[in-house]
């Protein structure tokens, strides 16, 4: 049985699929995006959070596939309206371990949430266990990605142009409204160009930048640093007109 | 609200209608009564006093009639007996019969040949207090005359000794006699199913085109802000403690869905109004509509600390396991809190509180002193259970009054106190359910399974109030907590709940055949036994890592400082309790953040989690909410935030009257769903 590394489980969560969900955060992401708000994702090993009452707090628990597997079956029990959303840090990154707890949740609703950086055929697999997709897009043009979020879009691109060709699973884009580096006049027209060419892209939802990022680098004894803005939310220009829905969540 | 509702609200929220107060009532006089006379005699006496002393009132622009006009409780003398208290009139049959039938099957029972003496005095004394009622309706009938309020008069000529014959007539009828039963000593009444009694009189005027449906929701906000007038007078340990909860939905009688458009409208109108009383509870099961969760949530948001839920499902089967008939225990409502009584009964739902926490904290100390074993330790945890649970079996008063409108006492010719009633239990309410699990597992973890605190070590950290041990406190702090549905915490916090069903379970039946119900609730306790070191049960150290003068948490919830996995963790755990032996009630204690209310989602996904609280198989639940920034801005600038209302315990109380202990606690509470 395989084992993963998980850096918080969100009970009855109501933002992250339809109903009610149970949403398991896996830790570890190759992305280091300079807005990210849940820094305490990033590195795939156990850390110590820093809290503000000066006491400190492991983050990263190690569960067996199975044990997780079970947790999870009886909140969705309790939830058959909902069900369960496996969200990150990145779920490529563990991709064995998500396939392995994916395929212990038999008739209950399943959500991933991935930015796409992994490998094309782990994408592929767990789309086909899985309900629906989120697929967390940022910045479009590879070098921009590259100096925003650490790593070039290439592989990203390419794998959100095979799940949109090869899967049956249905998607919905995800994109936080950063403004300077996602909520850009250039970004937002090659994201228009970009879903023209997607055939069973369902939706675009955009997320309002997360207001409480600082405090959680200063948990993680990091600065948060991006440089370019403040954690405002930035605007949907006039002439962003995909032919998908598109919408922003509170 | 209307102009004129409006109006009653604000002068009701200013205290205004304390300006007719003019009189106190002579408290040594009635004791008086109750010292030289026979109770029977006593009680009849007293209330006849004090209609005496009440000067009607009749206020223009009003519809219901009723002002007290003399200071002060009208409390029997303790050493009388015990009084009414958490109990519900089955207004049913105040509505069905109205006072002067009363009184006819009084003269008729009094007819019967061989009377018994006992009963001569009960009817007696129920036909003086009834008929005093008629005449101080007659007084208030007057005073309508001659303010020349037409409306009035024909209400008070007719009510309450003629049955009502609409919805106004009917909520007159209660309102009035609500408020003479406070006046007999009466307190923490409730107002029962009121979707259920009131709704023929609804159907009614709805059919005859005397009301339309946004007329009946006024007449409903005016009626529920009445409740509110008196209440400085009505209130226990704080203002709101008062009782006047109210039950909608559930099952009828014969099990089918009860659901009917009055529960919808009270629902709405509670939110509407946003006072503290009647305190909202709604019964649910799986079948519960969604427009109705929905109802129940939009009050919750509103932030008043109700609807409190009760699990169909799980309650009737406990009550009926218990020994009450299906169909009484199919027919239940809540007394002032939680517990869950029947009509046709004369229980004492609340009679006293075992802190289990205590009983494993002795436990915990003599075994780390003694070096006894885990299993030694787990058998002087039942015996420290068994300790605290009361022979509770008090000498109590008799209601004539009450008793007119309960069960079968007039058929009987026996009072409550005394045969009228079919029921006679006993409620002890089990607290700091959670600290004590924690402890239990933290020292099973610690000290014996992985042993690393040693037990002279534990005990000297607990004895010095974990002052120059605060490793082992963290350390203590690691072991598995209640709320996160694991093996351990789990394991203990049903081996507490066991141990205190059966120590309860092992206490004889009274004379009367009353036993005791064990409940889940920490009522006021989570304050008196914290931070009263005076309290027979007050609660030092505990090894959960709990230092003295913490709070423990209010009925069913995390221990204080402990942040569960979630929601539906805290359903699983405490959906494994053995609530068939727990019929006595006490809610899980859930507290939403304003966060969660902020998503446009909130009132789907609310319901869901309702359901999952059906599904988890859990008795009852709050699921209030808690802004923990406006609290303690309320405690900085309270003139800024008098109407803010916070679910207290088994009430809801405007925080800025609270005492700060009672603040503090709430402030401390966990909240969950951002």
């Amino acid at each position: 049985m395989s084992q993963g590394i998980i850096f918080d489980i969100s009970e009855a969560s109501i933002h992250d699929g339809p109903g009610l969900r149970t949403t398991v955060f896996m830790k570890g992401c190759p992305l280091r995006c300079r807005w990210c708000h849940s820094p305490e994702g990033q590195s795939p090993e156990p850390e110590m959070l820093q809290l503000p009452d000066g006491s400190q707090r492991l983050c990263g628990k190690v569960y067996q596939a199975e044990e997780l597997a079970q947790y999870l079956r009886e909140c969705a029990a309790l939830t058959p309206e909902g069900g369960i959303t496996f969200s990150g840090g990145e779920v490529l990154m563990q991709a064995g371990f998500v396939k392995d707890v994916l395929s212990r949740l038999p008739g209950i609703h399943k959500v991933v949430e991935t930015s796409g950086a992994g490998k094309g055929q782990d994408l592929l697999d767990i789309a086909g266990m899985c309900d629906l997709i989120y697929f967390g897009l940022k910045v479009i043009a590879p070098a921009d990605a590259m100096n925003f979020t650490g790593m070039s879009s290439e592989i990203i691109l390419k794998n959100l142009h095979a799940l949109d060709l090869e899967s049956q699973t249905e998607y919905i884009l995800r994109i936080p409204l950063i403004p300077g580096a996602i909520a850009t006049e250039k970004n937002f027209k090659a994201l228009m160009e970009l879903t023209f060419g997607l055939k069973r892209l369902r939706a675009i939802e955009f997320l309002r930048a997360n207001k409480l990022a600082p405090a959680k680098y200063t948990r993680c004894r990091r600065k948060f640093a991006p440089e370019f803005a403040d954690c405002r939310t930035g605007d949907i220009p006039a002439f962003f007109t995909p032919e998908v829905p598109f919408s922003i969540l509170d | 609200m209307n102009e004129r509702v409006s109006d009653i609200y604000e002068k009701t929220r200013n205290g205004f209608y304390r300006r007719y107060r003019r009189e106190q009532i002579p408290a040594e006089t009635i004791a008086g009564f109750y010292h030289s006379m026979p109770p029977y005699m006593a009680v009849a006496k007293a209330l006849k006093t004090i209609l005496q002393l009440e000067t009607p009132v009749i206020i223009p622009g009003e519809k219901f009639y009723f002002t007290r006009t003399l200071r002060g409780n009208a409390i029997p003398p303790p050493e009388a007996g015990r009084r009414v208290e958490n109990l519900t009139p089955d207004w049913e049959i105040l509505l069905r019969d109205g006072v002067e039938k009363r009184l006819e099957l009084i003269r008729a029972q009094l007819e019967k040949p061989d009377p018994d003496p006992e009963s001569i005095e009960f009817l007696l004394s129920a036909h003086e207090m009834l008929s005093d009622v008629i005449t101080f309706a007659g007084r208030y009938a007057d005073a309508a005359d001659a303010a020349g309020n037409k409306e009035a008069a024909k209400m008070l000529h007719k009510i309450p000794a003629s049955p009502p014959e609409n919805m106004h007539e009917a909520l007159q009828a209660i309102f009035f006699m609500f408020s003479i039963l406070h006046l007999t000593g009466c307190t923490l009444q409730g107002f029962g199913r009121m979707d259920q009694y009131l709704y023929p009189f609804y159907q009614h005027d709805l059919d005859s085109g005397l009301l339309t449906r946004q007329e009946a929701g006024e007449l409903l906000e005016e009626f529920f802000i009445m409740l509110n007038r008196e209440n400085d007078l009505y209130g226990m340990l704080q203002r709101g403690d008062d009782g006047e909860s109210l039950m909608l939905g559930g099952c009828k009688t014969d099990g089918s869905d009860a659901v009917n458009d009055l529960t919808l409208l009270i629902l709405e109108t509670a939110e509407k109004t946003a006072m503290i009383n009647p305190k909202i509870n709604l019964r649910v099961n799986t079948a519960t509509a969604e427009h109705i969760l929905r109802a129940g949530l939009r009050l919750a948001k509103r932030g008043l600390g109700f609807p409190q839920y009760c699990n169909d499902e799980v309650v009737i089967p406990a009550l009926v396991k218990f020994g009450y008939p299906l169909e009484a225990a199919r027919d239940y409502t809540v007394a002032a809190c939680w517990e869950f009584v029947v009509k046709d009964g004369r229980d004492i739902p609340n009679c006293a509180s075992v802190n289990l926490a205590l009983a494993a904290d002795n436990a915990i100390r003599t075994a780390m002193r003694e070096k006894q074993s885990f299993e030694q330790l787990l058998e002087n945890v039942k015996a420290a259970i068994r300790q605290q649970v009361p022979r509770p079996f008090p000498k109590l008063l008799p209601n004539p009054l009450f008793s007119a409108f309960s069960g079968k006492c007039l058929e009987r010719a026996r009072d409550i106190h005394d045969g009228g009633g079919t029921h006679y239990h006993y409620g002890i309410h089990g607290c700091a359910s959670s600290t004590a699990a924690d402890s239990l597992a933290a020292v099973k973890k610690l000290v014996f399974d992985d042993k690393k605190i040693a037990p002279e070590i534990l005990l000297a950290a607990l004895e010095n109030n974990f002052d120059g041990y605060q490793e082992v406190r963290q350390l203590l702090q690691t072991a598995p907590k209640t709320g996160n549905d694991e093996q351990l915490s789990n394991a203990m916090l049903n081996f507490i709940f066991n141990a205190f069903a059966d120590a309860i379970a092992e206490v004889p039946p009274d004379a009367r055949g009353g036993r005791i119900r064990p409940g889940t609730g920490a009522a006021q306790n989570y304050v008196m036994m914290t931070q009263f070191p005076d309290h027979p049960y007050y609660l030092r150290a505990t090894a959960d890592g709990r230092k003295e003068g913490e709070f423990f948490s209010s009925s069913l919830s995390p221990a204080p400082g402990v942040r569960a996995n979630g929601i539906l963790s805290i359903f699983r755990t405490y959906g494994k309790l053995p609530y068939e032996k727990l019929c006595n009630g006490g809610p899980i204690t859930l507290e939403l953040s304003p966060a969660y209310f902020r998503n446009p989602d909130a009132l789907d996904r609310g319901i869901q989690i309702i359901r999952a609280f059906v599904l988890s198989g859990c008795q009852q639940l709050q699921m209030n909410l808690l802004d923990r920034e406006t609290l303690l801005d309320a405690q900085k600038n309270p003139e800024k935030h008098r109407d803010l209302i916070v679910r207290v315990w088994g009430w809801s109380g405007y925080f800025t009257e609270l005492d700060k202990a009672f603040q503090d606690q709430i402030i401390a509470r966990e909240a969950y769903g951002a």
